[in-house]
């Protein structure tokens, strides 16, 4: 026995902490990884599009070009008005992504204060938040998304909020079912007898011992997120046009989905492989945070 | 169970009430009123006046809610303020198509998913499993109007195949029925395969197995029977959503059903007819997942029990 392998048994079997154990897991899960590389491409594609594609250069419009198939000049082909369809797709990129997180946002923020509330005190504040909540639930999203966009006009800003005032009650029951687990564990009790506050104890103690669960739903709210504000924006109740979003270029490609079928495909696949990316990172999570639930 | 039942739905009442306040005084204070498209430039502001008395509109917002929910209260959805036609009746005109694409996507859905999912999770871990998690995974990530759209430029236009929209005959119920179907499987197939991996392990299933019982019998009896209750409640989310979100697939497809009809109302502004469509469609939401609760009872005799038991609150669970 050399001293060199007693050190690696124990650094191959010490344990690692809850953080470290989780992020061994999510290395190891080949989806997570796929999507967590699909997203920083997106990413990349945003951050590039910010840089170097003007709002001029996506919305002038070139009569003389219009309706061009896929060329090497147009990887995606002009649309009705002669703009180049890459660009403007690549220049959306920008409002799903600050439409996904925006609107998890919202939801998120609203859904764990509401959450926490209904799950730490219980009683009469618990049945008065999960009522309002139930109500939430019992207006079908997209028609809540339509009306809130009507009511505050469209922009995005509004699209956001709309996005994320619609996914409120999942946060609020995800958050108030893993306060109620962890509540009544000794170390909020220990918390409660060295003089805590209620808030304390709820976002020092409690909150992060229920993060699993929250953390999951948001990686896959944003994939959802992302598709209702398209879907909204498809109906003509998201971004006002001439901006290039997703589900307005597949809305406007649908008038010419005869004669420039391409007008359709490529928007849509930015949707959907942008979605697939969050909810396959959704899945390796829920499977890293949660082995139980693996397999 | 009746005493549920009546609970259930007498929740539906401050639902109702906090709906329609919501909706009719947003949708009121929302810039642009529906008389706005009937204003034409030979107009005169008396004219225009006349027109704003005729609508109410020259009165506060709570006179016409209140106006509003006098009709509401003896049963009366009011007009729309557009076609004058009653709400009720446009409702109804249009409820059977959206219904009939619901049904007929929802079966569809179930038959494709369940096998699926079981399948799926009787080889978990294999290359298959692999496969039709990626391809439920694909199906989840895909906006149902562009799948909608792919299919229809695949099969109305490239092969003519189907109508590319309407609602004529069997035949064009196909694209509109195959893309929320598949939008449905996708969901289903994979809570189908969760919840039959659980059960699969348990062992009362080795106990079958032990006792001899043929395999089909043991999926089917024993283990497809305790996995139900997540497949229905996928399912029972599936058609609600339909029923109140097929805007988008009958957009697609120019479906004539209720979610363009509401859709049609918010953009007009026709304050009383969206504001009836999301009432009566928020109670075909409640009444559907109400269905689905007591369906539980009927693949779950330990609920029936809970039921029978005095009809405690039941638990919220997560």
């Amino acid at each position: 026995m050399t001293t060199a392998t007693n050190v690696l048994v124990s650094k191959k079997y010490a344990k690692r902490s809850n953080a470290a154990e989780v992020w061994h897991r999510l290395k190891t899960n080949k989806g997570a990884i796929a999507g967590f590389t699909i997203i920083c491409i997106i990413l990349a594609i945003t951050l590039y599009s910010v840089f170097f594609i003007s709002y001029e250069e996506v919305t002038a419009i070139n009569v003389q070009n219009r309706l061009q198939p896929p060329s090497w000049e147009h990887p995606f082909g002009t649309d009705d008005m002669g703009r180049d369809l890459f660009k403007r797709t690549l220049y959306g990129s920008r409002y799903s992504i600050l439409i996904g997180l925006g609107g998890v946002s919202i939801s998120l923020i609203v859904g764990l204060i509401l959450g926490s509330i209904a799950g730490y005190f219980g009683g009469l504040v618990d049945d008065l938040i999960m009522r309002f909540s139930d109500f939430l639930a019992s207006i079908p999203t997209l028609l809540l998304g339509m009306v809130i966009v009507t009511v505050l006009g469209q922009s995005l800003p509004n699209l956001i909020l709309a996005v994320g005032v619609t996914a409120i009650p999942e946060f609020i029951r995800i958050t108030r079912s893993s306060v109620l687990v962890v509540r009544n564990q000794e170390f909020v009790e220990a918390a409660t007898a060295i003089g805590m506050s209620h808030l304390g104890i709820i976002f020092t103690q409690v909150v992060p011992n229920g993060l699993s669960p929250i953390i999951v739903t948001v990686t896959s709210r944003i994939g959802a997120a992302i598709i209702e504000a398209a879907s909204l924006s498809f109906l003509g109740f998201g971004i006002p046009v001439p901006h290039p979003e997703w589900g307005l270029l597949v809305s406007e490609g649908r008038n010419y989905i005869r004669i420039a079928p391409h007008l359709t495909y490529f928007p849509g696949l930015f949707i959907m492989v942008t979605v697939f990316a969050f909810n396959i990172l959704g899945d390796g999570l829920r499977d890293a945070l949660d082995p139980k639930l693996k397999k | 169970m009746l005493r549920y039942i009546v609970r259930r739905l007498l929740w539906l009442i401050p639902v109702i009430i906090l709906v329609s306040l919501a909706i009719y005084i947003l949708m009121d204070l929302a810039p642009g009123t529906v008389i706005d498209s009937l204003i034409t430039e030979q107009m005169t502001p008396e004219d225009i006046e006349k027109l704003r008395q005729e609508y109410d509109l020259d009165k506060p917002v709570i006179y016409r809610y209140g106006k509003y929910m006098w009709g509401l209260l003896h049963g009366d959805l009011g007009r729309s303020q557009v076609t004058g036609i009653s709400v009720w009746e446009s409702f109804m005109t249009r409820f059977p198509a959206t219904l009939k694409l619901s049904l007929v996507s929802v079966v569809i859905g179930t038959v494709l998913a369940i096998p699926i999912g079981i399948f799926a999770a009787r080889r978990a871990g294999t290359i298959w499993d692999n496969l039709t998690t990626g391809f439920t995974l694909i199906g989840q990530s895909m906006p149902s109007f562009w799948l909608g759209l792919l299919l229809l430029i695949a099969f109305a236009y490239k092969i003519q195949l189907f109508p590319a929209g309407g609602y004529r005959g069997p035949s064009s119920y196909v694209l509109p029925a195959v893309t929320s179907a598949l939008m449905m499987t996708a969901l289903t197939a994979r809570q189908t395969r969760s919840s039959m991996l659980e059960v699969l392990r348990a062992d009362y299933l080795r106990t079958a197995r032990a006792k001899g019982v043929p395999e089909r019998l043991v999926i089917r009896r024993h283990a497809l029977k305790n996995a139900w209750i997540p497949i229905l409640t996928t399912i029972g989310m599936g058609m609600s959503r339909f029923l109140a979100g097929s805007a988008v697939i009958e957009t697609v497809f120019s479906w004539p059903g209720i979610g363009r009809l509401t859709v049609e109302a918010v953009s007009q502004r026709d304050v009383t007819l969206a504001c009836g469509c999301v009432i009566l469609t928020c109670i075909l939401y409640v009444i559907v997942l109400l269905i689905v609760d007591l369906l539980y009872a009927f693949v779950d005799p330990r609920i029936k029990a809970q039921y029978a038991s005095g009809g405690r609150r039941r638990k919220v669970t997560a």
